[in-house]
């Protein structure tokens, strides 16, 4: 019986290409970090935008 | 490990000094003065005046060791832990580089996502004050990604340098930012206008309404710092302000896009949504990493590490000089033939510029050359540069390399101080005999810089080198069409590599177009930006 053939493996990625996943990796971690603590600490308050009212908008009413 | 860093540094600063007299004689005295006790004894003879004193020197490569040892700890293990453990050099890793159309792509692509956001939510409407509200969401929304894009080109990717080029990016953010200067204004506008619409008021009344909102005021200001900027990069303006002026305020770029961040989040496109919210600020905060990243880190971190300093400073013509920078493992820098940096010397009257000289030979024994023409007040200074003057050089940078090439036989055209790029590149692009010519453009032969070396190149590899010299108002255009069939035959099976006067340059690309070199093969790279 012929021996099983050897399993041929994908070969390790060199330090240099390892440092560049880590880089992006780390980046990417950070900026989600950021991301997600800005977004529950800012909510700026801003006027209801005139397109997204249900209603006709107020007008100033008349004088008697 | 610092004090074999240490070692290590100064060992490699030391191999080949015996062709650099002077900066020898200067590393003699700092040591012999170090050795003797005399710490804090200014140096004498030419180096007087020009350095720190030699206590402060020892204590200042103490202090910026250990800083480089925190920063690789913090930063994990790097290639440059792998070079001490004793690999010979680093392992060849194919550069990173986005293609410029794959880069306009994917910015399209997110235009395209951006007002698909807007087109998915906008409730039609025939109301005065919905058409302007309407039309205020999508200039927002767009100036928002706009800002963003405008940053991430300047970011100084690496992958996005070598595969654009700086110049070309340069160009793609000087046209977008006139758009985008303009989406901000008429999103300006035409809030105000939905507004006052909206409430029944003037403009004047319902703007100091809107101002009431925090986040309205901050985007207001940065919409007025962004203004600003625009108007000092017009060309008129840019004429008359120093260059170092005109960056700095061009960094007020950063504040205006801070200020207008929370206002953006504001905006119901986004507001309608946390994941919307989330994503929004998730794009903002990835490009401010990148720009801490590569244009604080990356440089500060470079500086430390490989310690560059002046050497010799060689006359190579009437105004011309190389100047000779060496450090420590600048094989790490994997700075290409056809690439520049951005110089910074820390000399007295130059260390408030930066400026961008291309590598005019290829990296050797930890020695950087550019050849620098006298054009201006700062490149006039550079010839009195001093042996040990410290340098800050940030890159590499530039698309102009041999990874350009689609064809065997390459055309190098360069014009005055064009030459540069060009004669590292004539040195190693591969090539066979009769594969590679170098035309030289220069207006006498008095002008020609390097000439001895790129005749030894030319001899040694069989390539040809003509000198096109003249007036470039002279009645024989040695660039012509016919002119350059004539000197080049097959010229329409060659790759062009061009660099030179922005006047010359594009002379020189439609002569080529006419004399059947397809567009696509002529690379080029323009150092006026």
């Amino acid at each position: 019986m012929p021996p099983p053939m050897a399993r041929h493996r994908k070969s390790a990625p060199g330090p240099t290409r390892q440092a560049r996943r880590r880089l992006a990796a780390s980046l990417a971690g950070v900026s989600a970090l950021a991301a997600t603590l800005l977004t529950l600490s800012v909510d700026p308050a801003a006027p209801p935008a005139p397109d997204r009212l249900p209603t006709a908008p107020d007008r100033p009413q008349a004088a008697p | 490990m610092d004090a074999a860093v240490g070692s290590e540094r100064r060992e490699g600063v030391g191999d080949g000094l015996s062709r650099y007299p002077a900066f020898a004689a200067y590393v003699e005295q700092m040591e012999g003065a170090a050795g003797s006790g005399r710490a804090g004894e200014p140096l004498r003879g030419p180096q007087a005046g020009g350095g720190a004193a030699v206590g402060g020197v020892a204590r200042g490569r103490r202090v910026r060791e250990a800083v480089a040892h925190w920063m690789r700890v913090l930063l994990g293990h790097t290639e440059a832990d792998e070079v001490r453990r004793g690999r010979a050099v680093p392992e060849p890793v194919e550069a990173l580089r986005l293609a410029p159309r794959r880069l306009q792509g994917a910015l399209l692509a997110g235009g395209v996502a951006v007002t698909g956001l807007w087109a998915v939510q906008v409730r039609p409407s025939a109301r005065l004050d919905a058409l302007f509200a309407t039309g205020a969401h999508l200039t927002g929304l767009l100036a928002g990604y706009g800002v963003l894009v405008m940053l991430f080109l300047m970011a100084r990717v690496p992958a996005v340098e070598h595969g654009v080029g700086a110049d070309r990016l340069a160009r793609w953010h000087a046209w977008g930012g006139r758009w985008v200067l303009g989406l901000c204004v008429g999103h300006t506008l035409l809030a105000l206008c939905g507004y006052a619409v909206h409430r029944g008021t003037d403009l004047l009344t319902a703007g100091g309404e809107l101002l009431g909102y925090p986040a309205i005021a901050a985007a207001t200001v940065g919409t007025g710092l962004l203004i600003a900027v625009g108007a000092t990069s017009t060309r008129a303006v840019r004429r008359r302000v120093p260059h170092e002026t005109w960056r700095a305020l061009h960094l007020l770029t950063y504040a205006a896009a801070a200020l207008a961040f929370a206002h953006q989040l504001a905006g119901p496109e986004i507001a309608g949504s946390a994941v919307a919210v989330w994503v929004w600020t998730l794009l903002h905060t990835l490009v401010a990493a990148l720009l801490v990243w590569y244009r604080l880190v990356v440089p500060v971190r470079q500086a430390l590490r490989h310690a560059l300093r002046v050497v010799e400073v060689r006359r190579e013509g009437p105004e011309v000089v190389s100047v000779f920078v060496a450090g420590a493992g600048l094989d790490e820098l994997r700075a290409e033939p056809g690439q520049f940096f951005r110089w910074r010397f820390l000399q007295r009257r130059l260390w408030h510029t930066a400026l961008p000289f291309s590598l005019s030979a290829p990296v050797r024994e930890d020695t950087l050359r550019i050849t620098v023409k006298a054009a201006g007040n700062h490149t006039r200074r550079m010839r009195r540069l001093r042996p040990g003057t410290r340098v800050l050089a940030t890159g590499p940078f530039g698309a102009l390399t041999a990874h350009r090439r689609t064809r065997r036989k390459v055309l190098l055209l360069a014009g005055g101080v064009g030459i540069t790029p060009m004669r590292a590149l004539f040195e190693t692009l591969p090539g066979g005999p009769g594969d590679l010519t170098l035309l030289y453009r220069a207006g006498s032969a008095a002008q020609l810089v390097l000439r001895e070396e790129l005749e030894e190149i030319a001899a040694s590899r069989q390539a040809a080198l003509h000198y096109l010299l003249g007036p470039s108002d002279a009645a024989f255009d040695p660039l012509a069409p016919q002119a350059l069939r004539n000197l080049v035959p097959d010229l329409a099976e060659h790759d062009v590599y061009l660099c030179g006067p922005p006047g010359m340059a594009e002379a020189a690309t439609v002569a080529l177009v006419r004399a059947g070199v397809p567009e696509e093969h002529i690379h080029g790279e323009n150092f006026v930006f």
